[in-house]
């Protein structure tokens, strides 16, 4: 029986910063900023270069560009492909970029300009977006706990803004994820406070930013039309979510509506194939034994990981409907969004990112409550950023990926050897099983750490290393979907509740 | 280990120890309990704050770097290529050995590593702007571990304080000395080894507070022979030690007097003796007063704004007047800057050292009378003041010199605190022009926020604890930091906005943008490339 969430104001006097916020923000964004000296995608790569040029190239065609040109201008180098809110946003950073020096985003002429000015400008950009979008949404759902103690605030905002994947990726090899990861962390803390309308429109808005959030979209309609059925005024309240969802995509795509087709057909580019890069999901892991590409048609494939995913999601989706939580929409979330990484078409490395928002939530939310399964999540994190490793090395990011691992850790782990002593209590197989198996996961990849620095891959399998990244990732997500799914699926009890304890 | 658990020598000298122990002067004296010297917690932490410095140190390796990192490598080159007798007098690269014989010694040292580990190419003297991958890796990790003194230094003095709990009193003094925003700029980014010397500094205050003057009084002797600057604050040391050590109890102790002076005089001739024939040459280089009255860009001193009121007198008075006034050239223009103001008279080094003397004479006189530890890091910051804003040819890096000392005092009272919190962010800032790239800017924002931020909150949290008052600042204090933001913000997009280019580099190389010649190509375009935030290509140096 699950409480219904009461709505609450959280008061203007309640969101004022104390100084070990201010002193928590003030570190993250300095680590964000030192991490934007190193390296980013495609430096110095003629003739297409990387994200960066991508992003870069797009501020130059959306303010150059009517709107109905934006998905059809020159599709070969970085064409447009992320749905309309992307393109707004690079539309503003365009016009402060003219405004500032013409010559970055000159039409075409400004291809690969590699200006150091220009790229500390795009970094900025990033950083903008990020005290914009992540640092408030972080902040709110922070609020959202309601938690009675100063340190457990503290706990809860520092582990949010500082986990190391989100900063390399986006600081480091450039993306801007952070605002589809934003939006959705708002629209959770929205959800689990009641106010399902705002959390349908912020949610809206993180799809309309980067369709990879259609990643989260099944558990969080799921959460909400499990709320409807709990409604006294389910169907009006339906119908409000519908109106809302349609009217928000609606604005969006208005500037596009004479060429919808093309939008989607960017959007979704099913031609690229069930994978490009190496990445730590099912299919790939499995190419070296059963080479799935070249033995079955494209449609053939699409249908199969459209089918496995959604299986894979259904469990936990039903738990959902059945208890809609706070935690087991964490779980949920966690749990199809893993599916999704690991089944699904057209997957990057990447986007493991999106696991990593509800994992590092439900991080927040049982090291709060003291939960010892908090480690199970810090272990996973770990590995998500261990499996984006072979990218970050090509950006020139190794330094930081090191040095933020370390100190996340250092973070995490602090003043905490008594819970995380009591992972096995949990049961006395079980619990020598999962200590083995950390310990096995870690002695791997120091393992692949420390070879591929040591010895050079056999020349017959030029990617060995990444290969045993993949792998081993791969292995460890699944171990997680498991995890996140049981939680799901199990009704809610004392030890799933998140309780709230003095340290 | 602990210096008291040891029987003294004689008794004078357990007098001479137990002083230190007004550092801490409590107006409850019983409320003091007896420090554990189990407690690991303070020393746990001092750790865990240098090893996050650490993190950030290697975040910032591989940014900019100012002609700094050059100097050191030309100095590792001299030292390892070249005879002893040469050191002061190879002139292949621009930037000669300038710092006193330790400092050589010490790049011998890490040259001879640098040989073994490193790449042998950048010991080459002929290899100017030599930086390949390694040497840069070399010399930044060269930095962060010899930063290690800081940590011993502070480790040294808290382990010997009775402070009622040391965790809280240990937390602002390790932030403001391990991650003090100003020491990352200079040492980390624009490439010095101040920390390193720095915490010499605080080893020999530790020494001097856990009862070992002589073995603390040699280390400063040393520290003056791995750099002059610390000079500065030399009266205060001397002031300290002969009345503390020599006249305590208002008793002539000379046997004290005699051994101090042996261990200073022995620790200089061992670092001079082998430069015994160039002694000439190595007064030249150490003391450079033709470079001029103020340095390449200017310290934020009293002659700063003797400078810039002469400056805008000049512009302002053949105008109100109608007369020419004497050819303005630069006034630190060229190598040898030539002092020559325009309508003020000129300064000569022996008013600067007359001006800085007087100033720091009421503190040693106060030092003299009450040689207590709290005392003496009091007055050995007056004395790092009085130099800065009166001595000649100051660095801005200087500014140091009065900030770390304080973390020693830092949770005395709130008055010093609040004292340490605007000296230090102040200080932190006043670096800002060392960094200037486009892709510093942010970094040095996020340096000195979270610098500012992490204080505050560790200064809140004694001051709670301990008189469970909320660590604040008045008013006009809030509100001159809070103008700092102002005056960055104008520096990074105001004054390019409103003003345009090249109004911005005139404007700047006329306030503060006074380089060293070969700097300017080296380093790009000083402050006003700030800018380069806003127009990009056309970066060109002043």
């Amino acid at each position: 029986m699950a409480p219904k969430p009461r709505p609450h104001r959280t008061s203007a006097a309640s969101l004022a910063l104390s100084p070990a916020l201010i002193a928590i923000a003030s570190v993250a964004f300095l680590l964000r900023a030192a991490v934007g000296r190193h390296g980013y995608s495609g430096r110095a790569t003629p003739p297409l270069f990387g994200d960066l040029e991508a992003q870069r190239h797009w501020l130059e065609i959306t303010w150059h560009l009517p709107p109905s040109q934006w998905y059809h201008y020159d599709q070969k180098f970085w064409g447009l492909d992320y749905p309309p809110l992307t393109a707004f946003v690079s539309y503003v950073f365009g016009a402060i970029a003219h405004f500032i020096e013409p010559s970055w985003v000159a039409l075409d002429k400004s291809r690969g300009n590699e200006d150091p000015s220009l790229i500390a400008y795009m970094r900025l950009s990033v950083l903008i977006c990020d005290l914009l979008v992540y640092f408030p949404a972080a902040l709110f759902f922070v609020r959202s706990l309601r938690l009675p103690w100063r340190s457990a605030n503290i706990t809860a905002w520092a582990l949010i803004l500082s986990f190391p994947g989100l900063i390399l990726i986006d600081h480091g090899h450039f993306q801007y994820n952070l605002i589809m990861l934003g939006l959705t962390l708002a629209s959770v803390a929205w959800m689990t406070t009641g106010h399902p309308l705002k959390a349908a429109f912020t949610f809206s808005l993180a799809l309309m930013f980067k369709q990879m959030s259609l990643y989260f979209a099944l558990p969080v309609f799921v959460y909400l039309l499990a709320q409807c059925w709990q409604s006294n005024h389910g169907i009006r309240l339906f119908f409000q979510l519908g109106v809302v969802v349609l009217a928000t995509f609606a604005l969006h795509i208005y500037p596009f509506r004479a060429d919808l087709g093309q939008l989607v057909h960017r959007i979704f580019p099913i031609a690229r194939g069930l994978y490009e890069d190496k990445v730590a999901n099912v299919w790939c892991a499995l190419s070296p034994v059963l080479k799935l590409r070249d033995r079955f048609a494209l449609t053939t494939l699409l249908r199969m990981s459209l089918a496995t995913t959604i299986l894979a999601s259904l469990p936990s989706l039903i738990g959902l409907f059945r208890h809609p939580t706070r935690y087991t929409l964490l779980a949920a979330l966690a749990a199809v969004s893993l599916a999704f990484f690991l089944f699904s078409f057209q997957v990057h490395e990447k986007s493991i990112l999106l696991p990593d928002l509800p994992i590092l939530l439900l991080l927040v939310v049982d090291r709060i409550a003291d939960n010892p399964r908090w480690c199970v999540w810090a272990h996973v994190l770990n590995v998500s950023t261990f499996s984006m490793w072979p990218l970050l090395r090509r950006d020139g990011q190794a330094v930081p990926y090191f040095v933020l691992l370390a100190l996340w850790n250092g973070g995490v782990w602090w003043k905490s050897r008594g819970t995380c002593a009591a992972c096995p209590r949990t049961g006395g197989v079980v619990g020598m099983v999962y200590q083995l198996a950390v310990v096995a996961v870690y002695a791997a990849a120091a393992a692949i750490h420390i070879a591929e620095f040591a010895i050079a891959p056999p020349a017959r399998y030029p990617h060995l290393y990444v290969l045993a990244n993949q792998v081993l990732s791969c292995g460890v997500f699944l171990s997680a979907y498991a995890a996140t799914t049981i939680l799901a699926i199990s009704p809610p009890t004392e030890s799933t509740k998140p309780k709230i304890k003095r340290a | 280990m602990d210096a008291a658990a040891r029987p003294p020598p004689h008794a004078a000298r357990r007098r001479w120890t137990s002083r230190p122990h007004r550092l801490h002067e409590d107006p409850h004296p019983t409320a003091v309990q007896p420090a554990k010297s189990t407690d690991a917690r303070p020393k746990r932490l001092l750790v865990a704050l240098f090893a996050a410095a650490t993190a950030i140190k290697l975040l910032l390796a591989p940014g900019y770097r100012s002609t700094d990192f050059e100097v050191h490598r030309n100095w590792l080159a001299i030292t390892h290529s070249l005879p002893l007798n040469q050191w002061y007098y190879d002139a292949t690269s621009e930037w000669t050995l300038d710092y006193p014989p330790f400092f050589a010694y010490f790049e011998w040292v890490l040259a001879q590593v640098a040989a073994r580990v490193a790449d042998p190419a950048m010991l080459v003297v002929a290899n100017l702007n030599y930086a390949s991958w390694i040497t840069v890796v070399f010399q930044r990790v060269s930095v962060m571990v010899t930063d290690g003194t800081l940590l011993a230094g502070l480790t040294l003095f808290f382990s010997a304080s009775d402070a009622r709990d040391r965790t809280s009193a240990v937390a602002p003094a390790g932030i403001l000395v391990l991650l003090n925003a100003g020491l990352l700029i200079v040492d980390h980014m624009h490439f010095q080894y101040n920390g390193f010397m720095f915490g010499l500094l605080l080893i020999a205050m530790a020494l001097f507070h856990r009862g070992r003057p002589y073995l603390g009084a040699f280390v400063f002797a040393a520290l003056l022979n791995f750099k002059h600057i610390y000079l500065y604050v030399a009266p205060a040391v001397f002031v300290y030690l002969l009345s503390g050590l020599c006249l305590e109890d208002g008793k002539w102790h000379l046997t004290r007097f005699v051994t101090l002076g042996l261990i200073v005089v022995a620790t200089f001739a061992v670092s001079l003796a082998p430069f015994r024939d160039h002694l000439p040459q190595l007064a030249l280089r150490l003391f450079p007063f033709k470079r001029g009255l103020c340095h390449a860009y200017w310290a934020p001193n009293v002659w700063a704004l003797y400078a810039f009121v002469d400056r805008a007198a000049m512009t302002v008075l053949p105008r109100l007047l109608g007369i020419s006034t004497r050819s303005v050239a630069a006034m630190t223009r060229g190598l040898v800057g030539d002092v020559e103001f325009s309508v003020f008279p000129n300064v000569l080094p022996v008013h600067t050292l007359a001006l800085t003397v007087l100033a720091q004479l009421p503190g040693l006189v106060s030092l003299w009378r009450r040689p207590t530890m709290s005392n003496f890091v009091r007055v050995l910051v007056l004395c790092g003041f009085a130099a800065f804003l009166f001595g000649w040819h100051v660095h801005e890096k200087a500014v140091l010199t009065m900030v770390l000392p304080l973390g020693l005092i830092v949770v005395q009272s709130m008055a010093v605190s609040q004292l340490a919190f605007v000296l230090a962010v102040v200080g932190s800032y006043s670096l800002f022009p060392l960094v200037f790239e486009v892709a510093d800017v942010t970094t040095r924002w996020g340096l000195l926020l979270s610098f500012a931020a992490l204080l505050w909150l560790a200064l809140d949290g004694h001051h709670r604890r301990h008189s469970h008052a909320a660590f604040t600042l008045p008013w006009p204090v809030r509100a001159y930091l809070g103008g700092l933001f102002l005056v960055e913000w104008f520096v990074v997009a105001g004054h390019p906005i409103l003003l345009g280019d090249k109004l911005l580099a005139r404007s700047w190389r006329c306030v503060t943008r006074w380089r060293r010649p070969g700097n300017a190509a080296a380093s790009g375009s000083g402050q006003s490339s700030l800018l380069a935030l806003v127009r990009a290509p056309d970066r060109k140096s002043g």
